[in-house]
């Protein structure tokens, strides 16, 4: 995935909205193991990068994704289904 | 236009007279009332009054005779929905036990998940698993090269079937529950007509359901408190009640109140988290929750701060205080044990933590303890209407007004017994009919208070958290370097309050250690969703009982004493180089 690609950067902007501190989000970096994200606001993430991009994750897809790099593909390939 | 069931039959109210579900169901739908199932937004998407779910459900069940031998266990994945209900109340229909499971859980949780489901199938024996469509694909995956056959929850892949019905009668077994118990080692109970129907009837006489009621709910089929409390106890006393996922809930739990406002409910129940993040969460609007008559507390410890909060928030919304109910429940005794007394709200025992701690009796704080001594905790109330509650001490000795003990409980709502793999069902209850809850508290004024869970279950942020699942997020991430772990909670202690995992490491290689510990602390994170303070400590510390299982309390004990060599990698490290 691309770094500067405009999915990536408003994921990155939610996600910091949710992380405590100095954590460097890379598309590497795990959502729940790195960032320390509460299992209860990752449901309100989730909706956030929802409604932000006009797409709905499935419950499937959702529990295959461990890093930033993979939500992003997916919102990414949601986005180009649509 | 959709339109939610009446909260009022056309048939006479009758409360408390069935022994079974089928026949429960049978005289529901005779009436108009029913199940409503709302979206996340609170729009109403499905109706399914009780005289279409008892068609659908025995329509299916003969499909599913067809194809099930009578008695043999059905994985159910539990979502709240339409499809679920029907082929719950068909397996009823066609005598065939369903087993209620979770969902998946959010953001990388598949591995696990598939785990689980492959351990439940396993320990329950399942004959075949039934799973809405869009998480079919996971259920394949996980049960590949099993025997257990996998289907929608639809029943799409059912064939035509007009065979009896083999409804269950009132000696029958009723569902599994598997809601309790680690994920790494799921605990399936069994429930009886029997104990399910006395629970509903406890349920209802406890909490005053009366004719015309109504039940709001976002708690998760899966779970005895969502299962049984708020699903098949309003069926037998042919109440509506109106649904939301507990996903929905997460997401927007504006709407759960929205819906309680708008349909004029009377009984909800919520752990207190529920309360907190509605609370948290809110941002305005206009709400009449006036009509809510028993909010009901359980699930969790409950936390009387969490309750304030959500009073003052919707104080102005007509939400009054004295509808708390704090109730006491577990799986083993099919859900509920005791409910606090009606109209009177939350009643909290301030008491002095230290003096408990030393002998066991919950004496109350006085101006001179010290604020980081005082714990709050909340009287649940007597035992469920025909039930029995007693405390004792270890020798089994009855217990008096604020001495603590362990929580005993009677009656006809005590499971059978408990699935095992090698005995097949141990029984829960002593031969006096007296089930050990495991979990610790004493009397106040006739009333239970409850001061801790199982004596090995962690309380997390209102999420109970099995140090099983912690331990094996360790091995897992540790590999042959861990030998075994502990897991434990501290909280009124010298140390920082939070969770402490104690893992054996075989490496004395610092740099080993060093990224282990950081490997164990994400796994553990990702896999239980809390943060876990990770020790190594060397190889064999860890105590273990005479037949070899590991003793978390007595491990904790040794911790608090400092009787671990936690820095033995780095000595040892040392020793070597000098050689």
């Amino acid at each position: 995935m691309n770094v500067d690609s405009t999915v990536f950067q408003s994921i990155r902007t939610i996600l910091s909205g949710y992380v405590d501190g100095a954590h460097e989000i890379a598309p590497h970096t795990r959502i729940i193991a790195d960032l320390e994200i509460d299992s209860v606001n990752v449901f309100d993430l989730i909706m956030e990068i929802e409604d932000a991009n006009d797409v709905s994750i499935s419950m499937e897809t959702i529990s295959t994704i461990h890093t930033v790099g993979e939500l992003t593909d997916v919102v990414e390939s949601l986005i180009r289904a649509k | 236009m959709m339109t939610a069931t009446p909260s009022t039959s056309t048939i006479k109210y009758v409360r408390g007279a069935f022994q079974t579900l089928t026949g429960a169901l049978d005289y529901a739908a005779q009436g108009v009332t029913g199940l409503n199932f709302y979206s996340t937004k609170g729009e109403l998407e499905f109706v399914l009054g009780y005289r279409e779910l008892r068609e659908r459900a025995m329509n299916m069940a003969a499909r599913l005779v067809a194809v099930t031998p009578a008695g043999c266990r059905v994985g159910l994945i539990a979502d709240t929905s339409v499809d679920f209900s029907v082929m719950f109340y068909a397996c009823q229909y066609a005598g065939v036990l369903p087993v209620p499971i979770s969902m998946p859980t959010a953001l990388g949780g598949r591995n696990l998940y598939e785990d689980q489901i492959a351990q439940i199938s396993q320990t329950a024996n399942l004959h075949s698993m039934m799973a809405p469509d869009n998480i079919l694909s996971v259920i394949e995956e996980a049960l590949a090269g099993s025997s257990v056959e996998v289907g929608s929850l639809t029943g799409t892949h059912l064939p035509d079937g007009t065979a009896a019905l083999r409804p269950f009668g009132g000696d029958d077994m009723c569902y599994i529950q598997f809601s309790s118990g680690s994920t790494s080692t799921p605990k399936g109970i069994l429930g009886s007509q029997t104990s399910v129907t006395t629970n509903c009837r406890a349920i209802q006489a406890g909490l005053d359901a009366c004719e015309g009621d109504r039940i709001a709910s976002w708690l998760p089929m899966y779970h005895d408190m969502g299962l049984i409390g708020q699903f098949i106890a309003p069926m037998l006393a042919q109440l509506s009640a109106d649904y939301i996922s507990p996903l929905s809930f997460a997401r927007r739990p504006a709407t759960w109140l929205k819906l309680i406002s708008e349909n004029r409910a009377t009984h909800s129940y919520s752990p207190s988290f529920g309360y907190e993040i509605s609370a948290k969460r809110w941002r305005g609007g206009d709400l009449d929750l006036s009509s809510w008559r028993v909010a009901g507390i359980g699930g969790d410890m409950v936390r009387p701060e969490a309750l304030e909060l959500f009073a003052s928030t919707f104080a102005d919304s007509g939400f009054s205080p004295q509808a708390f109910v704090p109730s006491y429940g577990l799986a083993e005794a099919t859900v509920a044990v005791s409910f606090a007394p009606l109209n009177e709200g939350v009643k909290t025992d301030t008491i002095n933590a230290h003096i408990m701690r030393e002998i066991r009796y919950a004496t109350p704080a006085s101006e001179i303890t010290k604020d980081a001594e005082k714990r709050d905790f909340v009287a649940c109330g007597r035992a469920a209407p025909e039930h029995e509650i007693k405390i004792c001490d270890d020798a089994g000795k009855r217990l008096g007004d604020r001495s603590v003990g362990r929580i005993m409980f009677r009656g006809e709502s005590v499971s059978p017994g408990i699935l095992d793999d090698e005995k097949g069902l141990i029984p829960l209850a002593d031969e006096d009919g007296w089930l050990d809850t495991g979990d610790l508290g004493y009397w106040l004024g006739g009333q239970v208070v409850l001061t801790g869970r199982h004596k090995d279950l962690i309380l997390w942020n209102g999420k109970n958290i099995w140090p099983q699942d912690i331990e094996w997020a360790a091995q897992k991430a540790g590999g042959r370097h861990i030998s075994q772990a502990a897991a434990f909670e501290l909280t009124d202690s010298d140390r920082a309050d939070g969770i402490y995992l104690l893992a054996e490491c075989k490496s004395h290689n610092d740099e080993i250690r060093q990224t282990l510990v950081a490997d164990i602390t994400s796994n553990v994170r990702q896999i239980v969703g809390a943060p876990v303070s990770v020790i190594l400590v060397p190889s064999r510390s860890l105590i273990v009982t005479s037949s070899g299982k590991l003793s978390r309390q007595r491990t904790r004990r040794k911790f608090l004493a400092g009787s671990f060599d936690v820095s033995a990698g780095v000595q040892q490290e040392a020793l070597a180089s000098t050689i």
